[in-house]
């Protein structure tokens, strides 16, 4: 085992609620990964017969079905499964994408300032202005709705937010003594934009982009539930949400699974992002470990 | 020493400067070196025609107050000044290289390879991520392609060098663990990791308590004899001058204002500046008198100067001292002055308008 993973692990056995956190996390990962293994069923196979079942310890529910029938007969627990593939992978694509973008160019508009700030900026301005949502759904209109384009779309919306994060960090960052030493030294733009500036900022963008990756999760389910998101016959919790809307009063578990599902790895995730970012700072892990101890 | 008034870069032969007390060329020679920071006030003129050389093992202290251009010139010689300043013009050679004209590629190699570099706050020069290992390691790799053990077994036995106990477990610390004056030996360590010819020191001490400020000069004149290396020290301290140094310069407003044998210029002052300075010193005998000061600031470096830039705090100022520029002249045995009411009427004339422990300057205390 390589030395920092037993370290992050170390760190990890002596933090119960990040421990927590991140299992779930890693199970959403792995359900989304094994989904077709896992499932107890197709989520797209629909029963007619069957249809709006309660889970298995209500009053007709069946084990057959753990977690119930939607509307069209589809079994809950299989379409709860399937859509964390479409959540995570729409947001951790969306924060790779937006993230090495953003940060990319906000290092070179810190890092260089003049004229490159001035145009970087300039662009993050305008792109800032366009209302999210708005720009989504005409874009959305234009190519059609679908998983690669919700990914186009919210990367398009989201890479600004990494962009003026590590622009302001490398401004501070820039100035520090450790870079001046580390110039003096002999370090070219490369080493010291990727060996020093990059890891100082990393606790923060590592803790934006997890709550990016929340709220893009929760935006997909958004869109998905408007209805130009994910479509048919792909699985979304969005996509259960909005369909099991009509049957909120007489069938609520329809709306509580995937909504369920949707707050609890929404919450997770800020849970691992703010262990992320004390695990990050040297001084921080070791006050913290002292006050374990 | 050439003044770059007199010759205005005339001369084409890359290895004109030789120094007149050894009949080589030295190890770094500045010639009217200028940086300016454009600033919204006009251009910032924070070296102004700055000239010196150091010969190989040799210590230069450049002594000055604050924003008179010191550290600005020490960042000069290797292009560190951070933009928008820049270097605008003069010569700086150093091992036979010109290193205001040398690519970027060349000047990495000189920074930390052959020019090593320790600044004021070692708290906050080193990367709070990286333990002082990494980061030792990082200019092994660099500049002698080190890399793994080899570089570890290097940085362990740097940290020995500058006498940092326990090295071997230590080397596994963050910066945060360590004390200001741990944290200046690492600097140190990285500064002298490949054997510079020239250490250049910039207020080394100014950020640590009294007791730990004689380590670290004992550590660095310690290494200075065993690696032979030439010491440019910054301060603004005239007593680490005198303990360290064997030539000092004297900065005033971006300018050199004097020079000489340390010894000779602290104690036989050729420029009312210097004597200024020594007069402010607070003295263990005496406990009473209010300490001394300079009435008045230094001038505003954005707007043009006429005459000499002390002029106007100077008590001894006389009305040519407005009137024409000064040039830095060698009024005795390489003791160079810009005064010019020194180099009208020689040392009696500082000294006796001038006289320790009054005078006109006791104004000023009020």
């Amino acid at each position: 085992m390589p030395h920092w993973l037993s370290s992050v692990l170390g760190e990890l056995r002596r933090d119960r609620l990040a421990t927590a956190a991140v299992t779930i996390v890693m199970t959403y990962l792995l359900a989304a990964l094994l989904a077709p293994w896992i499932a107890p069923g197709d989520p797209n196979s629909q029963d007619v017969v069957g249809r709006l079942q309660g889970p298995f310890w209500d009053q007709g529910g069946a084990l057959a079905h753990p977690l119930g029938t939607d509307a069209l007969g589809q079994d809950l627990l299989s379409r709860v499964i399937y859509g964390a593939r479409a959540s995570l992978l729409i947001g951790f694509l969306v924060v790779l994408v937006a993230g090495t973008f953003g940060t990319v160019l906000g290092v070179v508009a810190g890092y260089r300032g003049g004229r490159t700030d001035q145009i970087i900026s300039r662009i993050t301005d305008i792109q800032t202005a366009f209302p999210g949502l708005l720009l989504a759904l005409t874009i959305l209109a234009v190519i059609g709705p679908g998983e690669t384009n919700l990914v186009i779309v919210f990367a398009i919306n989201g890479w600004m937010v990494y962009c003026r994060t590590a622009r302001s960090q490398t401004l501070s960052i820039r100035e520090q003594p450790y870079i001046e030493a580390a110039r003096a030294a002999g370090s070219r733009q490369r080493t010291i934009i990727f060996g020093h500036i990059i890891p100082n900022l990393a606790s923060t963008l590592v803790t934006l982009a997890t709550l990016e990756l929340a709220r893009i999760i929760l935006a997909e389910s958004v869109l998905s539930f408007l209805g130009v998101g994910v479509q048919t016959p792909s699985v979304s919790w969005g996509l259960m949400i909005a369909d099991a809307e009509t049957y909120m009063t007489t069938n609520p578990w329809l709306t509580f699974v995937p909504g369920a599902a949707l707050a609890v790895l929404v919450l997770a995730m800020n849970v691992v992002a703010s262990w992320v970012r004390t695990i990050a700072d040297p001084v921080q892990r070791s006050r913290e470990s002292i006050a374990r101890a | 020493m050439p003044d770059p008034t007199t010759n205005p870069g005339a001369n084409p032969t890359a290895n004109a400067v030789v120094n007149p007390a050894t009949g080589r060329a030295p190890l770094l020679s500045v010639e009217g070196l200028r940086t300016e920071f454009p600033t919204r006030a006009g251009v910032f003129k924070a070296v102004n025609g700055v000239s010196f050389i150091i010969d190989r093992g040799e210590t230069l202290g450049i002594v000055g107050e604050s924003g008179s251009g010191k550290s600005v010139s020490a960042l000069s010689l290797v292009r560190l000044v951070a933009p928008p300043g820049r270097v605008v013009g003069g010569r700086v050679m150093f091992e036979g290289q010109d290193l205001l004209a040398a690519s970027d590629k060349e000047l990495r190699r000189v920074r930390g390879g052959r020019i090593g570099f320790v600044f004021q706050d070692p708290m906050t020069s080193l990367n709070p991520l990286m333990t002082v290992g990494d980061q030792l390691e990082e200019t092994l790799r660099l500049h002698l392609g080190l890399k793994g053990a080899a570089a570890r077994g290097r940085a362990v036995e740097l940290l020995k060098h500058v006498e940092i106990p326990a090295a071997e477990s230590r080397v596994r610390a963050y910066p945060y663990e360590f004390s200001g004056g741990m944290c200046q030996r690492v600097m140190i360590a990285i500064a002298i990791a490949c054997n510079p010819a020239l250490l250049v020191a910039d207020e080394p001490t100014t950020a640590l308590d009294v007791t730990i400020q004689g380590q670290i000069l004992a550590l660095i004149k310690d290494l200075q004899r065993e690696l032979s290396m030439a010491l440019l020290l910054i301060t603004h301290d005239l007593g680490v001058i005198a303990h360290m140094t064997q030539r000092t310069a004297v900065m005033y407003a971006g300018r050199i204002v004097e020079t000489g044998p340390t010894s000779a210029l602290l104690g036989r002052s050729l420029h009312a500046y210097t004597r200024s300075l020594m007069l402010c010193r607070p003295t263990a005998s005496d406990t009473t008198s209010r300490l001394l000061t300079i009435p008045g600031q230094p001038p505003n470096l954005a707007q043009e100067l006429h005459g000499c830039p002390f002029a106007p705090r100077c008590p001894m100022a006389e009305a040519a001292c407005t009137e024409r520029d000064p040039e830095l002249l060698e009024l005795a045995a390489s003791h160079t002055s810009a005064c010019i009411v020194a180099q009208r009427d020689g040392l009696s004339a500082v000294v006796d308008r001038l006289p320790a422990g009054g005078g006109s300057l006791a104004g000023s205390a009020r």
